[in-house]
C-alpha cells in the first residue's frame, strides 16, 4: 500500500512540477515580496519595511489558504477522465497519493514565498523586521520620567525640548549581548527661530551608573536614525542636538535588536504557521471533495466558510463590526438570532491573529507557536484517512 | 472473447464500469474470477482500459509504464524491464523518453494498451481499443488482442467497428438503451444459410460460366457473380507496409 500510494505521489508530483506555468509562477512566489517591496517602496527603508512586513504576512496568512482551498478542490479527480490512472491501486491510496502531492505542492510554494520576505529583508535592509519590545519600553519610560515631557504611551508622542535640555530616555530591554544595536523613528517640530543645522537632530547615548558614552549614529531617512554601539544594560538617552527642532516619538518607533531575536527566525515560525494551517484547508477540502463530484460546488461552500469563520479578518462578524452595531443598537437580546455571529466567532481560528500582528509591529513572533503548528498539522494528517475511506466508498462519476 | 455491440449511449461503458468496480449496478451481479469487482483480487485479476485513456500528460512513455507496474506490485526493476519490453511491442521504442503529451491520439492509445498489459491481468477489459488508431496501429492491437486470446486470457471488449469484433471475437452481445437485444456466438448470429458462397481461383472464365450454368439447371439462384474487392483497410496496409509509423 504505501509502495503503491508513493508511485501516484511521485508521479502527481511530477506532472505538477513540469507543468508549463510551474517555473514561473515559482520564480513569481520568491521575487514577489522584494519586487513589490523595492517598486512601492523606492528608496524609503520605513515603507520598504512595511512592505516587506505586511505582503509576506498577508500573503501567508490569507492568500496561501484561498489557494490551498482552491487547489484542493481541482486536485482531485473522482472521474474516470484522470482518475483512471490509478485503477489498479485502491481509490484509498489514489486519494492518498494524491493529497501527499498537494502537501508538498503547498509546502513548496509557502517556503518559495517566505523565502521571498527573507530575500527582501536581506537585499533592502538587513533590520527591516528587527523588533523590539514596546510594551517593556513603555512601562519603563513611564516609571523614569523625570526626563519626560509627557507620560509615555505607545500612540502618543512624548518630546524633549532642546532649549530646556529635555532628553529621551528609554530604558533597555534585557538583551544577551553587549553590542547594542536598533534605530529610532522620531518626529520633528521646527521653532523657526533659526535654520535647522545639521542632518541628525539627535545624538544617541547609552547611560549606566551615572556614565554615559556616545553610540555611532547613521541618518537612514528623515526621520529615521540607526544607532550602533557597545553597551550591556542602562538607558538608551536620546538627545536633541539641533536647538531649533524639537524631537519627539513613540516607544514603538524605538526598536532594539535582541540577540535572540532576528527577523529569520520569526518568518521561519509565520513559514510553520502558515503552510500548517494551509494544508488543514487543503485536507479539508479533500474531504470534502471525495463525497462530491462537483468541484464549483465544493468551492463556493468552503470559501464562504472561510469567508465567514476561518478567515476572521474578512468575517462580517468581526470585533470592530460587533462593536459599532453594539453601539448603535444596544446590547442584543441574547436569545435572538443574531447572536449567530457572536457563536462564528467562537469557532476555531485558522490562525491566532497574534503572531502576525507581532511581525506586522516590527516585533518578535515567538516560540510557543510550534504547538499551534503541530495541532494544525495532526488535524490535517487525520482528515486525510476519512477523506480516503469515504473516497472508497463512493462510486465515481460517469 | 466476449464483444459488446450497440449504438452510442447503449450502456457497454457503463457496463465496464460496472465490471470493474466503479460503479454500482442497480440489479444483476457481476463476478470476475468469481470475485466481485472492486475487491483487490478482482482488481488484481483485471486489466481494464477506459474509451477515453487520458494518461498523466507530463510524465514519459517510459514512466508512465513504471508507473503502471508499481501499482500493480512489480519491482523497479522488473517494472523497468517489462516497461521497455511493452514499448517495444506497441512501436514506441523510440519515443520511450518522450512526454505523453506530445503523443497523437494512435500513440497514446497504443501505450494505454501497454499500461494494461503491464500488470499482466488474467481479465481484460477494453471498451474501443483501436479507437482514434490508424489501421496500422489498429491492426498492430488487433495483433496483440490475438496473443491475449491464444494465452488463454479473458477479453470484454466493445467496438463501434463491426468488422473487428467479426474477426475475432467468440461471443457477442448486442445492447441498446441498457437492455441486452440478442447475445450468442458469431456462427449462431451471423451465418447465412440460405446462401451459399464460393470462391475460385484464378477466375478462369469458361469455368465459372460452367459453374453458373450447373447452377441454373440445378434451379438456384445466382444472387452474386465477380471479383470480390479488397477492403480499404487491406489495401492501405499492403501500400504503407506494417513498420511505418505515422504518430
Amino acid at each position: 500500500m504505501i509502495g503503491r500510494t508513493l508511485a501516484i505521489a511521485v508521479a502527481a508530483l511530477k506532472e505538477a512540477l513540469r507543468a508549463k506555468l510551474s517555473p514561473l509562477a515559482g520564480l513569481l512566489l520568491l521575487l514577489l515580496v522584494p519586487w513589490l517591496a523595492r517598486l512601492f517602496g523606492q528608496d524609503d527603508p520605513d515603507t520598504q519595511a512595511w512592505l516587506t512586513r505586511s505582503i509576506t504576512t498577508e500573503g501567508l496568512r490569507v492568500v496561501l489558504p484561498l489557494l490551498a482551498i482552491v487547489g484542493g478542490g481541482f486536485l482531485l479527480r473522482p472521474t474516470l477522465k484522470r482518475g483512471w490512472t490509478a485503477l489498479p491501486a485502491r481509490r484509498s491510496e489514489y486519494f492518498l497519493g494524491v493529497g501527499l502531492t498537494g502537501f508538498v505542492v503547498i509546502t513548496l510554494a509557502a517556503g518559495l514565498f517566505t523565502g521571498g520576505g527573507l530575500i527582501a529583508n536581506q537585499w533592502l535592509d538587513s533590520d527591516l523586521t528587527v523588533t523590539a519590545q514596546g510594551e517593556k519600553i513603555s512601562k519603563q519610560r513611564r516609571l523614569d520620567g523625570a526626563l519626560q515631557t509627557a507620560p509615555g504611551r505607545d500612540a502618543i508622542y512624548t518630546w524633549a525640548n532642546p532649549a530646556y535640555s529635555e532628553e529621551l530616555v528609554v530604558e533597555l530591554p534585557e538583551r544577551e549581548t553587549g553590542r547594542l544595536r536598533g534605530t529610532i523613528e522620531y518626529q520633528l517640530v521646527w521653532t523657526r527661530e533659526a535654520p535647522p543645522r545639521d542632518r541628525s537632530p539627535v545624538s544617541i547615548w547609552i547611560e549606566n551608573d551615572g556614565k554615559r558614552h556616545e553610540l555611532k549614529t547613521t541618518v537612514q531617512s528623515r526621520y529615521r536614525i540607526e544607532f550602533e554601539g557597545e553597551g550591556e544594560r542602562g538607558k538608551l538617552v536620546i538627545q536633541p542636538t539641533d536647538p531649533v527642532l524639537i524631537v519627539g516619538t513613540t516607544p514603538d518607533r524605538v526598536r532594539v535588536e535582541l540577540s535572540k531575536v532576528n527577523s529569520t527566525g520569526s518568518m521561519y515560525r509565520l513559514f510553520a504557521l502558515s503552510a500548517s494551517a494551509s494544508l488543514l484547508c487543503l485536507a479539508l477540502v479533500m474531504l470534502v471533495r471525495s463525497l462530491s463530484t462537483s468541484p464549483t460546488a465544493v468551492l463556493a461552500g468552503l470559501l464562504l466558510l472561510a469567508t465567514l469563520t476561518l478567515l476572521p479578518t474578512l468575517a462580517p462578524a468581526s470585533q470592530m463590526a460587533k462593536d459599532r452595531r453594539a453601539a448603535v443598537a444596544g446590547e442584543p437580546d441574547e436569545e435572538h438570532w443574531i447572536n449567530l455571529e457572536e457563536k462564528f466567532d467562537r469557532l476555531p481560528q485558522l490562525y491566532p491573529e497574534f503572531y502576525f500582528d507581532e511581525f506586522l509591529a516590527a516585533r518578535n513572533v515567538p516560540d510557543e507557536i510550534w504547538s499551534e503548528v503541530a495541532i494544525r498539522l495532526l488535524a490535517a494528517l487525520l482528515l486525510l484517512p476519512c477523506g480516503a475511506v469515504l473516497f472508497r466508498a463512493r462510486q465515481i462519476a460517469k | 472473447m466476449f464483444g459488446l455491440l450497440g449504438p452510442n449511449g447503449s450502456g457497454k461503458s457503463t457496463t465496464f464500469k460496472i465490471a470493474v468496480g466503479l460503479l454500482r449496478p442497480s440489479d444483476g451481479r457481476v463476478s470476475i474470477n468469481g470475485k466481485a469487482p472492486g475487491t483487490l483480487a478482482a482488481r488484481r485479476a483485471t486489466g481494464f482500459l477506459p474509451e477515453d485513456s487520458t494518461l498523466l500528460p507530463f510524465l514519459s512513455a517510459l514512466e508512465t509504464l513504471k508507473l503502471h507496474g508499481a501499482l500493480a506490485g512489480l519491482s523497479r526493476t522488473d517494472a523497468t524491464r517489462k516497461a521497455n519490453e511493452l514499448l517495444e511491442r506497441v512501436d514506441l521504442l523510440h519515443a520511450a523518453k518522450r512526454r505523453v503529451k506530445g503523443f497523437s491520439k494512435g500513440m497514446q492509445r497504443r501505450l494505454g494498451i501497454a499500461s494494461v498489459l503491464i500488470a499482466d491481468p488474467e481479465v481484460f477489459i477494453l471498451d474501443e481499443p483501436t479507437s482514434g488508431l490508424d489501421p496500422l496501429g489498429a491492426v498492430l492491437v488487433k495483433d496483440l488482442i490475438g496473443e491475449l486470446r491464444a494465452k488463454g486470457k479473458g477479453i470484454l471488449i466493445s467496438s463501434h467497428l463491426l468488422g473487428e469484433l467479426e474477426n475475432v471475437c467468440d461471443r457477442v452481445a448486442f445492447l441498446n438503451k441498457g437492455k441486452l437485444l440478442n447475445e450468442g456466438t458469431l456462427e449462431d448470429l451471423l451465418r447465412e444459410k440460405e446462401v451459399h458462397e464460393l470462391r475460385v481461383s484464378p477466375p478462369d472464365s469458361e469455368a465459372i460460366k460452367a459453374l453458373e450454368e450447373l447452377a441454373r439447371e440445378r434451379g438456384l439462384k445466382i444472387v452474386r457473380s465477380g471479383s470480390p474487392m479488397r477492403s480499404l483497410e487491406a489495401f492501405y496496409i499492403s501500400v504503407l507496409g506494417k513498420k511505418d509509423d505515422t504518430p
